[in-house]
């Protein structure tokens, strides 16, 4: 056998995955679990909750591996399932992350960039829904392209676009609320 | 006053610096726990299942010497 055919194809890796090998799905865990992991708490900006939706992700690829199809790649398909899992996450979890709630927090007369404000601002944050939350992180904190956000969501880049609209309306009147400006 | 996006930009990321995950750590031994985990618990429609034949087995014992003859 030449070196050439020795080494394995990635296409016949995600074929052994698709049907169900541990080992592929291992090799595949080990070459993508950084990647994942990375993306993932861009969304939800904790590493230790990260971590916990990294294995979600992949526990949820791997129940998916029927509907998997290896001549497509495995990268952008992960992705994908991790956007879905980070923002599941962002909804289960938003107090553990946040806190208080805007409308709870005391108002400051003459506010000023030190800690409060900087903890007024996450939870204003903190306070939009998973899905524009998620769009808002990766837009206007990432600075990731409309394009790949929208890959990662599987929506149109329009679509992004009103998300993270919607996001900046809703931090300006929350912010403003919280009498906290630039 | 209301900020422009470019400040809001800003403020999001001094509030929110980028959170640094430590990709040395091996997340694969937790993923065959995860594995094992669900491989070995019993799902609801199982557990149902289990019940219904334990409760006809008991309500109308007079299958069971049916059945054995089948297997």
């Amino acid at each position: 056998m030449d070196a050439a055919a020795a080494v394995e194809q990635p296409e016949d890796l995600e074929r052994r995955f698709a049907g169900g090998d541990l080992d592929a799905f291992e090799t595949l865990f080990r070459r993508h679990q950084a990647e994942v992991l990375g993306w993932i708490v861009r969304i939800v900006r904790d590493a230790a909750l990260a971590e916990d939706a990294t294995i979600e992700t992949f526990w949820r690829i791997y129940r998916a591996r029927a509907r998997f199809d290896p001549r497509r790649e495995f990268g952008p398909w992960a992705r994908r399932i991790a956007t879905n899992v980070a923002i599941d996450f962002l909804k289960a979890k938003p107090r553990e992350i946040g806190g208080l709630d805007v409308a709870e927090m005391p108002v400051d007369p003459q506010p000023t960039r030190d800690r409060s404000v900087t903890e007024a601002i996450r939870m204003a944050f903190r306070q939009l829904p998973a899905k524009l939350q998620a769009a808002a992180s990766l837009a206007l904190i990432e600075e990731e392209s409309n394009a790949e956000i929208a890959a990662a969501l599987g929506i149109s880049v329009a679509a992004v676009k009103s998300r993270v609209h919607r996001a900046v309306g809703l931090l300006r009147r929350n912010l403003r609320r919280l009498q906290i400006t630039p | 006053m209301k900020p422009t996006e470019n400040e809001l930009r800003e403020m999001l990321r001094q509030a929110l610096p980028p959170v640094q995950p430590d990709h040395a750590v091996d997340l694969w031994p937790r993923m065959l726990r995860r594995l094992d985990e669900r491989n070995t618990r019993i799902g609801w429609a199982d557990r149902i299942l289990l019940l219904l034949i334990s409760l006809g087995l008991i309500l109308f014992p007079a299958i069971i010497p049916q059945l054995l003859y089948q297997l």
